[in-house]
């Protein structure tokens, strides 16, 4: 059993179902990310776990102790809000203090741990600010620091990074890992961002309409989606409607896509093949010999994005649009709108969904 | 910080927008500066000489010092309980949802649009010796209703009655507070281990203090000059100085200058407290 368990746990608001039978195992001690786009479910995941409200079926476990049955002290879990929620009229050194003030802590360790958490998190000298007199990523920190001094079981992150700026937040993010492993608070941590999201988890867990369509180690949910939706939201990729005619061959808009197919599969079923840009090879036109090469099609550049070290282009094959990554290089910059050219998908890296 | 405050305004612009604030001061000089400078100018009159014999007055007789007691005791009396009442009922208004919300606010301020005299009428019908609630009791407990109304005749009556405009204003100015307030504060709080009365203490009550204390210095103003509530119920019979204002220019013996300058000490009276009240309580809660 899982450090964190939910089990078929439900919740609906009004009409809209925002959880449906999710299940969710998190191991103690490690970083799970909970991947997915807005309305998804992550805040009502988090907010189930806390306390803040019951899910309508299904059970918490929060240590192989019943959450339901506990109240939101008793869970004794720090939570950091989107927008930090930071008490606006007490100090840094109140707000950091008003979890151990609250459960009863002597003045002493109070004293101690919040200077020990603001030496940590870099902001010692901030301790007599206001929050409104800090920069974001400073709040940041204190939200931080408040939700550790309970020390809790469990530390909830929503979207801790998202009202940052770029610089600040690829900063904070590892501060937080590197915050995380020291402490080894179980934590889950809510992102939209599935870069944030591959970079700093022990797991990752891809969430759709309520539910995880995926949970796995980072480069596992980036090399093996294990279905469209998982593929499409953490990548950008090429997604190609094929159907099966033997167990080596597709047929793709007409065209022969040699690709060992799933076995199990009829012929002339339907199946996706993810194709990552990178795995797109792009060729001039004569570069590269027409016949007798597989996976080879011919096409029109339609659009280029210049990326800094790479660039990507937009081919359309028939009428289908295949994005491709190459090294930037002259060849590619003097592509033109309208050029044919030649694309060869790698098909060994490509992945067939059913 | 989510919130960010507004863009500044550059030199240039603000000078510009000067010239929007110029109706608003004109409607404040007209409607308010100008009849009060005439109101002052004539209480400084007596039989057509400049003297303070007016001020005077009110200040050595029974009559006058006692309306200004009995004035302060029920406006106090009422803003304390409108804004005890009105908090409470303004925070399940919210919770309700936007719908109900909607609902309930509009109910809410149907009674801010009477005039002062249907209140008042429409407590002697609810209330009244003959008002069908005074009946209904006096069927049910057999009580004397012309003993049981008659204290909607006295000040106390008119707590009630002036409660019943006064807590809608309340709940109005909260709603605005309690839209404006950050809820994830009261799960942080919670969740930090706070129980539910430091969570109000140290985290809820901070957050509402400004709109509590603007609101029930409203509420205070507006007892203070209240006039047509207690008239319609007690004619003259309660001796407060929106009142004795009226006798004064109404009655047999027209006494303008008596009248005028209660107006200027009721003015000055109810915008004082107000002002200190505000100064001592917007301090001490902007920062602890
Ligand atoms: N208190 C609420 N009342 C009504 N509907 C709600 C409430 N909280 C959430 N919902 C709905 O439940 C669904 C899931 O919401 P949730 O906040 O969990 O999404 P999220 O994944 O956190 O999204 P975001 O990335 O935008 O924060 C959404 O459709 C949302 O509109
Ligand atoms: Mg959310």
């Amino acid at each position: 059993m899982g450090y964190i368990e939910l089990r078929n746990v439900s919740k609906r608001f009004g009409k809209v179902v925002a959880l449906d039978n999710l299940n969710l195992s998190v191991e103690k001690g490690e970083l799970l990310t909970l991947l997915g786009p807005s309305g998804c479910g992550k805040t009502t995941t988090l907010r189930l776990i806390a306390g803040f409200m019951k899910p309508d079926s299904g059970e918490i476990y929060i240590d192989g102790k019943n959450a339901l049955s506990m109240s939101i002290k008793e869970r004794k879990i720090g939570i950091v809000f989107q927008n930090y929620a930071l008490f606006p009229n007490l100090s840094v050194f109140e707000n950091v203090a008003f979890g151990l003030r609250a459960r009863g802590e002597s003045e002493r360790k109070i004293r101690d741990k919040v200077q020990q958490l603001l030496e940590m998190i870099g902001i010692a000298d901030k301790a007599s600010s206001l929050p409104s007199e800090l920069s974001g990523g400073q709040q940041q920190r204190v939200a931080l620091a408040r939700a550790l001094a309970i020390e809790p079981k469990v530390l909830l992150l929503d979207e801790p990074l998202s009202a940052l700026d770029a610089k600040v937040r690829n900063m904070l993010r590892f501060e937080i890992k590197r915050i995380q492993r020291e402490s080894g608070v179980t934590t889950i941590y809510v992102t939209h961002d599935q870069e944030e999201a591959l970079s700093i988890s022990d797991r990752v867990a891809v969430m759709n309409k309520g539910r995880i369509e995926q949970l796995g180690a980072p480069a596992e949910i980036y090399l093996n989606p294990s279905t469209k939706f998982v593929a499409d939201f953490v990548g950008v990729n090429n997604f190609l409607e094929a159907v099966t005619w033997n167990g080596e061959t597709l047929l793709w808009e007409g065209y022969q896509l040699k690709l060992k197919t799933p076995v199990g599969l009829t012929p002339n079923s339907k199946v996706t093949v993810v194709i990552r840009p990178e795995d797109v090879l792009l060729f001039k036109l004569g570069e590269i010999p027409e016949e007798g090469e597989e996976n080879l099609f011919r096409g029109r550049v339609s659009g280029k994005i210049f990326l800094g070290p790479i660039t990507r282009v937009a081919v359309k094959v028939k009428e289908k649009v295949i994005l491709s990554d190459s090294i930037s290089s002259e060849k590619i910059f003097s592509l033109a709108e309208g050029e044919e050219v030649m694309v060869k998908i790698d098909t060994s890296k490509a992945k067939v969904i059913t | 910080m989510g919130k960010r405050g507004l863009r500044p305004v550059k030199m240039g612009e603000r000078r510009y927008l000067y010239l929007f604030l110029i109706p608003l001061i004109m409607i404040i000089t007209l409607f308010l500066l100008v009849p009060l400078i005439f109101v002052l100018r004539d209480s400084l009159l007596s039989q057509g000489r400049l003297s303070l014999a007016n001020y005077y007055a009110i200040f050595t007789k029974r009559l006058y010092l006692s309306s200004f007691k009995t004035s302060l005791l029920l406006s106090l009396t009422t803003t304390a309980i409108g804004t005890l009442i009105g908090i409470p009922l303004s925070y399940v208004i919210y919770r309700r949802g936007p719908r109900a919300q909607d609902l309930l606010l509009s109910l809410t301020s149907i009674p801010l649009v009477f005039s002062g005299l249907v209140v008042g009428f429409s407590f002697i019908v609810i209330l009244g010796s003959s008002g069908f609630i005074t009946l209904i009791l006096k069927k049910l407990f057999n009580i004397n209703p012309v003993e049981f109304s008659a204290f909607l005749f006295t000040w106390k009556g008119l707590v009630i009655a002036y409660l019943y405009f006064l807590i809608p204003r309340m709940i109005l100015t909260m709603t605005a507070a309690w839209a404006s307030f950050d809820w994830n504060l009261l799960d942080a709080a919670l969740s930090l281990g706070a129980s539910y009365t430091l969570t109000f203490r140290k985290v809820i009550l901070p957050a509402i203090a400004p709109s509590v204390i603007a609101g029930s210095s409203l509420l205070f103003a507006v007892s203070m000059g209240a006039f047509g509530t207690a008239f319609a119920l007690t004619g003259t019979g309660v001796n407060i100085v929106p009142l004795l204002i009226y006798t004064h220019i109404s009655e047999v013996g027209i006494e303008l200058g008596r009248a005028d300058a209660l107006a200027i000490l009721l003015t000055l009276l109810t915008t004082s407290i107000v002002m200190i009240y505000e100064r001592l309580f917007v301090r001490r809660s902007t920062r602890v």
